[in-house]
This record gives structure tokens, C-alpha cells and sequence, in this order.
């Protein structure tokens, strides 16, 4: 198997861990982590947040904009599924929810977090904890959904004028 | 490392559409797709031709699984593959769950149901990604080292 170095060119690298960042980062810890010069990583660096990508702290970290990301998922929500699709999501996310009040007999999550108090073992802890990820991913995805709902047709709209575009459809 | 300047972390999304593209242009990842759905992504999973994986012959089939949780003080991750024809299969967890191996151990399941456990080697303060192409590119050779 090819490594990440051989299959991946020095911007990929930058770009992949740049754009996967939890917390700011200078350009010289990106520039390690990428595998790549540190003048090379600031170089793709400062491209990204030329383009809107990143953000740059006053300390000269950089970070992932969440507001852009989070309008880019709403972007491709919306110009990739019809809203059939995001209602079916919708309606699949409270099946796993309803799932997880009967497995672990409980009426919230919160509740579910709470039962990680009590005398539980190793394994039932680590089962627990997962469900209550999965639970908080999935909250905040029908969250996602619903704002990309509010605003579909608006959106839609938007590119009635345009004639059939690859661009727009794999929603960048 | 919680949520920073905003309420929506985009993080782990992007780690997860990161592997899923890397395990798309790898040989032998074959069916890659999202769980539970690609709009409600947890983890990402595929299923491996060994053979081709590997570059070499090998029986039966495999499956790799990655997730990650950037919601605490530090990343966690979980990296597994698994044999079913088989029964058998080892991981990478990277979690609270084994404090007695440190942060991060490597787990073995074998067909008789039993497990055995390792510390593994970490790397302080590594970016999550990083973490993955580096345990990716070592299942190669801990197949070889293992004696099932």
C-alpha cells in the first residue's frame, strides 16, 4: 500500500490537516504533522484562508472558519438531496433515538449520561459512552437538517436560472 | 478541546469524509460508506480484499472500521479490522477504557471469544488524521506479527 506521502501531494497533506483541525495550530506544527516544509505548509496555509477556509487567531494559529463549514453543509444538504431524502433522514435519526430509550430504558440522553454514574463494568461504560456520541451526532444532525429544510426552496430557487451545472450539483 | 469559536465544530466530519476519501482511492477497499448514513456519519467502513490490500495472497475477507470522538480533553479514535470468515480481528482503541495500558491499546480478538491487550505506541500531541494514515499503514505488519 502506498503511503500517505507517495499517494498525496504536499497541498493535499496541508489541506488535509488543515482543514481537520479541532483547535488553532501554527503553520510550523501543520507543517510537521503534513510532513512537508514549513514555508510550504504557511504557503497552502494562507491559500485556504485567502479562499475562506481557515481563519488565522491574532496569535497566528490557524483554524478551520466554522461558520463556513457549517454553510457548506447546508450547501451540500441541500443541492444533494431532495427533501424526500432529508425528511427520511429525519425520520431515521428518531428511529436510532427511539432505539437507544429502549435499549437503555431511558426517556433522554441526558438521562443516558447520568446512568454512567451508577455501577456499571468496563464494557457496559464503553457501550454506553458510544451511544451517547452517536446520540449527540445525531441531535445535531437533525438540527443541521431542519436549518437546511428552513431555507430549501430559498435556495433552490437560486439556481433555478442556471442550466444543468456539475459545479453546483456535487456542492463543492 | 471542545468547541471553539462558535457552537459547530466541523472537525470530525471532515476526519471521517478524509478517510472515506482515502479508503476510496486505496486498493482493495472496496464498498467504503458512512454508518449509520452519509448525512448522519459516525464512523466509516469498508470492505478489504486482503489480496489486493496486501499485495500478496491471503484467505478471506476483512472489514476496517474508523471512528473518531473529538468531543473531549483530547481525540479519541478506534481503528479496527476484523476477519468474520475467520473470527478474528484487532483494533487500535484510543480511549478511557483500559487506563492499566495507557492511552492507547492494541486489542486482539480471537475466534474463541477471548481478547488480548497491548499498550501502544503513541505519539504526543499528533493531529487525529496524522494518526490515522499512521495506524492504516501499519495493519500490514501487524498481520504478519500476529500469530493467531
Amino acid at each position: 500500500m502506498e503511503t500517505w506521502s507517495d499517494s498525496t501531494t504536499a497541498r493535499e497533506r496541508v489541506e488535509t490537516i488543515a482543514t481537520t483541525l479541532s483547535r488553532p495550530r501554527t503553520a510550523n506544527w501543520v507543517a510537521d504533522q503534513a510532513d512537508v516544509k514549513w514555508d510550504t505548509a504557511k504557503k497552502y496555509l494562507d491559500e485556504l484562508v485567502e479562499s475562506g477556509e481557515l481563519l488565522v487567531t491574532d496569535s497566528g494559529e490557524y483554524v478551520p472558519d466554522p461558520t463556513r463549514a457549517y454553510f457548506d453543509r447546508l450547501r451540500e444538504l441541500i443541492l444533494t438531496n431532495d427533501r424526500e431524502s432529508l425528511r427520511g433522514e429525519l425520520a431515521a435519526i428518531a428511529d436510532r433515538i427511539d432505539s437507544w430509550k429502549r435499549e437503555y430504558d431511558v426517556d433522554s440522553r441526558d438521562e443516558l449520561e447520568q446512568s454512567l454514574a451508577s455501577d456499571l463494568g468496563p464494557d457496559a461504560v464503553r457501550d454506553r459512552r458510544r451511544a451517547i456520541r452517536r446520540w449527540e451526532t445525531s441531535e445535531r444532525t437533525r438540527e443541521t437538517i431542519a436549518a437546511a429544510l428552513a431555507i430549501y426552496d430559498d435556495v433552490t430557487t437560486l439556481t433555478d436560472e442556471i442550466p444543468e451545472s456539475a459545479t453546483l450539483e456535487t456542492a463543492g | 478541546m471542545g468547541p471553539i469559536l462558535g457552537v459547530w465544530s466541523p472537525s470530525e466530519r471532515n476526519l471521517l469524509e478524509r478517510v472515506h476519501d482515502r479508503l476510496v482511492r486505496t486498493a482493495g477497499c472496496e464498498r467504503v460508506r458512512y454508518v449509520p448514513s452519509r448525512i448522519d456519519a459516525n464512523e466509516v467502513v469498508c470492505a478489504v480484499d486482503p489480496t489486493v490490500f496486501l499485495g500478496r495472497s491471503s484467505d478471506g475477507s476483512a472489514r476496517l472500521r474508523v471512528e473518531f470522538d473529538l468531543t473531549g480533553d483530547r481525540p479519541h479514535y478506534w481503528i479496527q479490522w476484523w476477519e468474520p470468515e475467520l473470527e478474528h480481528g484487532f483494533g487500535w482503541h484510543c480511549d478511557e477504557t483500559e487506563p492499566e495500558y495507557g492511552p492507547v491499546h492494541f486489542q486482539v480478538e480471537y475466534p474463541d471469544g477471548s481478547t488480548e491487550r497491548e499498550s501502544a505506541p503513541t505519539v504526543e500531541d499528533e493531529q487525529p488524521y496524522r494518526t490515522f494514515e499512521r495506524r492504516f499503514g501499519a495493519i500490514e505488519s501487524r498481520l504478519d506479527d500476529l500469530d493467531w
